[in-house]
């Protein structure tokens, strides 16, 4: 938790210096952000935001043999964040999309195929605008929950959590303007396929003792 | 006012370092904001029984401070009814029906004899009594700018912060049966034990129905959302937005469907769409209205929602960079607008070096307003805010692009006192910090900061040698950094090293008319 905190205010304390750098010189404008990028940044900041509350509530009072790889996912989450929002105030775009719409997945360069469409269904059927998020009544049964059944609830939770980013993640390392937009997509997506596999490894006792807790 | 200009938009040049716990230190980067034609408020017509400020409006002179005049209380148709100092206060204390709760922090916790929250009779206006210390974890702790009373339901609630943010615990008491005996009612196995543990908190506040105590997080931002219909098992519902800009002060629409959300670094106010949460949604997010910053440099506090003839205006207050007071038109939500800008005289532009002068041994926090109220929500008639150096000020904003000072009560300085003031965080911490809340309009060029800090550490030896003005710093000057209460008439406020105090105005400046001015 307290690296993962650090590496944001790294992140932060990195882009403020580069700002500052630029300010002082005659560097050229940065390319300017596509819907893409954009809502890529907003939706995806939202979605690991969750990631994170998840990841805080499970470890909160709980001994665990999971500790280590929720700490990863931690870490992973807030450079991350740090990264999406210090793109947004670059580009001097809010925080936070002004709806739940998932329109920028409309803005690629073909139209959408069936799996998308799919997705962008599923988003709109979805209360909160994209499938794969806990409830609010879900999060409390996983901070109610103790011992194993805690880890159980907290393995399925994140599973689902990042399954449901994917689509976002493909489509934003193929479709976004910027390369480095482009680039943070390709490795999200690797780094979350990595742990929905530990993760579903880690669904019996034996696996978890095993695999994902000296990960 | 004319003329106003919004603070550039560069980002920000900040740093955090652990040596100034207590705030922001400037580091370089973003110029100054270009602001021009600056509005003072009129000065008021101080009438018999007033001890006026000699000078500049607000000001505490170098002089003054040196002659001894600061032992003194400044005043302008104002005047003391009753007082309970106690141990002093941290920074944001409250209260409700006939008691104040007075916060502390975590020096308090260990030096005290009353360690936690202060509880405080005034059924008699004249004599406050102490009636109680509560010493659950976050009230041991500190809770900063939490500490907040949500009269709807009679809860009091705050979130441990520490020193300036930290994890911790959510209290929460119940004040609705006797103010003077808050129960608390998150305790778990009748221990003081509660959850849940916030994630990171340094300001906090109830939504309208008093069903979702908000914190926020100064250091690395998020919001958090805890749901409070059964106080006796809070549920963190929501958490996210962390990052820069960093969240502080939060105040609601009468619905609970909009935050309006204050900002540091830069200053500003974001608007909040959180209808998911306040309707309890199954997977609630919040959604971002609208924007507006006015000094990349500077700290908003807290943004007080209020309706001019039936349109909704906001009254934000600074507390950095002398920026002062701002009421902004939100009638278009989406689209805010600076109305009208207060500034006391000692806090203009070009005023700065004075300012200076005047506070440099005084702690972290220069001439900057902090929290306000207002009598009534709907056609205010007067507003009141506590400064730090300047006490507590009384505005007259009938004409809410008119505004006229009308009172003020700068309590007296009491260095003498401050080594039994363990609650209050001017004495013990706050005032040794070098002056940061200004640097940004000081006249400093940017950059100018690591001189600053490394003059402040090479004079450490030189506070040495001053016995406890090392530990208190100069304590020339009270912080009045609590919400004052407009209560028949009167006004509570709570001031760092002076405690609680009822005021009372005096030469008829108040109750105002309800027309205009």
């Amino acid at each position: 938790m307290r690296a993962g905190l650090l590496a944001l205010t790294a992140a932060a304390i990195g882009l403020a210096l580069g700002a500052l750098l630029q300010s002082r010189t005659t560097a050229p404008a940065a390319p300017a952000p596509g819907v893409v990028d954009i809502g890529f940044a907003q939706h995806m900041s939202r979605h690991h935001d969750q990631a994170v509350m998840l990841v805080s509530l499970f470890l909160q009072n709980h001994d665990t043999p999971l500790a280590g790889f929720a700490d990863r996912i931690l870490e992973g989450q807030l450079v991350e964040l740090g990264q999406m929002r210090g793109w947004l105030a670059l580009w001097d775009e809010p925080l936070t999309p002004d709806s739940l719409a998932m329109s920028w997945m409309l803005a690629g360069s073909e139209p959408p195929d069936d799996e998308l469409r799919a997705y962008l269904l599923a988003c709109e059927a979805s209360s909160s605008g994209m499938p794969g998020l806990a409830t609010s009544d879900e999060i409390q049964t996983l901070t109610q929950a103790e011992g194993e059944t805690r880890d159980r609830i907290f393995l399925e939770l994140m599973q689902r959590h990042h399954e449901g980013g994917l689509p976002m993640l493909n489509f934003a390392a193929r479709e976004a303007k910027l390369p480095a937009v482009r680039q943070l997509a390709e490795r999200m997506l690797v780094e979350q396929l990595r742990e929905i596999a530990r993760m579903r490894g880690g669904m019996s006792a034996a696996a978890r003792q095993t695999g994902l807790e000296t990960r | 006012m004319k003329g106003y200009h919004e603070g550039q938009r560069s980002l920000l040049a900040w740093l955090w370092p652990g040596l100034a716990a207590l705030g922001l230190l400037a580091c370089s980067g973003s110029m100054p904001p270009e602001d021009s034609e600056r509005a003072v408020a009129q000065l008021a017509d101080c009438g018999p029984g007033s001890a006026p400020e000699p000078g500049l409006q607000g000001r505490v002179s170098r002089a003054d401070r040196d002659s001894g005049r600061n032992l003194e209380a400044y005043s302008c148709n104002m005047r003391l009814v009753g007082q309970y100092q106690g141990q002093g206060a941290s920074v944001v204390s409250a209260s409700s029906g006939d008691c104040a709760y007075m916060s502390s922090g975590p020096v308090a916790a260990v030096l005290s004899s009353t360690p936690g929250m202060q509880v405080v009779d005034v059924t008699d206006p004249a004599s406050p009594n102490f009636a109680g210390n509560h010493a659950s974890p976050g009230m041991l702790l500190g809770t900063w700018e939490s500490l907040k009373v949500n009269e709807a339901r009679g809860l009091l609630g705050g979130v441990a912060v520490g020193v300036l943010t930290a994890p911790g615990f959510f209290d929460v008491y119940d004040i609705s049966e006797d103010c003077a005996e808050p129960i608390h009612r998150n305790g778990l196995l009748g221990t003081s034990l509660e959850l849940p543990s916030n994630i990171l908190g340094h300001e906090g506040n109830w939504s309208p129905d008093g069903r979702t105590y908000w914190s926020t997080g100064l250091i690395a931002g998020s919001i958090t959302a805890i749901d409070v219909e059964d106080p006796t098992q809070p549920r963190i519902l929501y958490t996210g937005l962390r990052g820069f800009p960093s969240n502080h002060g939060v105040e609601f629409s009468p619905d609970g469907n909009r935050m309006y959300l204050a900002t540091c670094l830069p200053g500003g106010i974001i608007t909040l769409d959180i209808s998911a949460i306040q309707n309890r949604e199954p997977v609630p997010s919040i959604q971002q209205i609208s924007r507006i910053t006015w000094n990349s440099r500077s700290c908003a506090q807290h943004a007080l929602p209020v309706f001019f003839d039936g349109e909704p205006h906001l009254i934000a207050a600074d507390e950095f960079a002398s920026e002062g007071v701002r009421i902004i038109d939100i009638s278009d939500e989406t689209q805010p607008e600076v109305i009208e800008h207060i500034q006391l005289e000692i806090q203009l532009p070009e005023n700065a070096a004075l300012r200076q002068e005047d506070v440099a041994s005084n702690g972290a926090f220069g001439y900057e307003a902090h929290y306000c109220d207002v009598d009534r929500v709907e056609n205010p008639t007067a507003l009141a805010c506590g400064y730090f150096n300047s006490g507590i000020r009384v505005f007259d904003i009938r004409d809410p692009r008119e505004p006229v000072e009308i009172a003020y009560f700068n309590p007296p300085a009491v260095p003498d006192d401050a080594p039994r003031l363990h609650g209050s965080l001017h004495a013990y911490g706050g005032g040794i910090l070098p002056h940061i809340s200004d640097q940004n309009a000081s006249g400093s060029a940017p950059g100018a900061l690591g001189p600053y800090v490394l003059r402040y550490v090479a004079s450490v030896p030189e506070l040495l040698s001053l016995g406890l003005g090392a530990v208190h710093g100069e304590m020339s000057a009270d912080w009045c950094s609590s919400p004052p209460r407009f209560v028949d008439d009167r006004l509570w406020v709570t001031c760092m090293d002076n405690g609680f105090m009822v005021l009372e105005f005096t030469n008829g400046v108040y109750p105002l008319g309800s027309g205009g001015t």
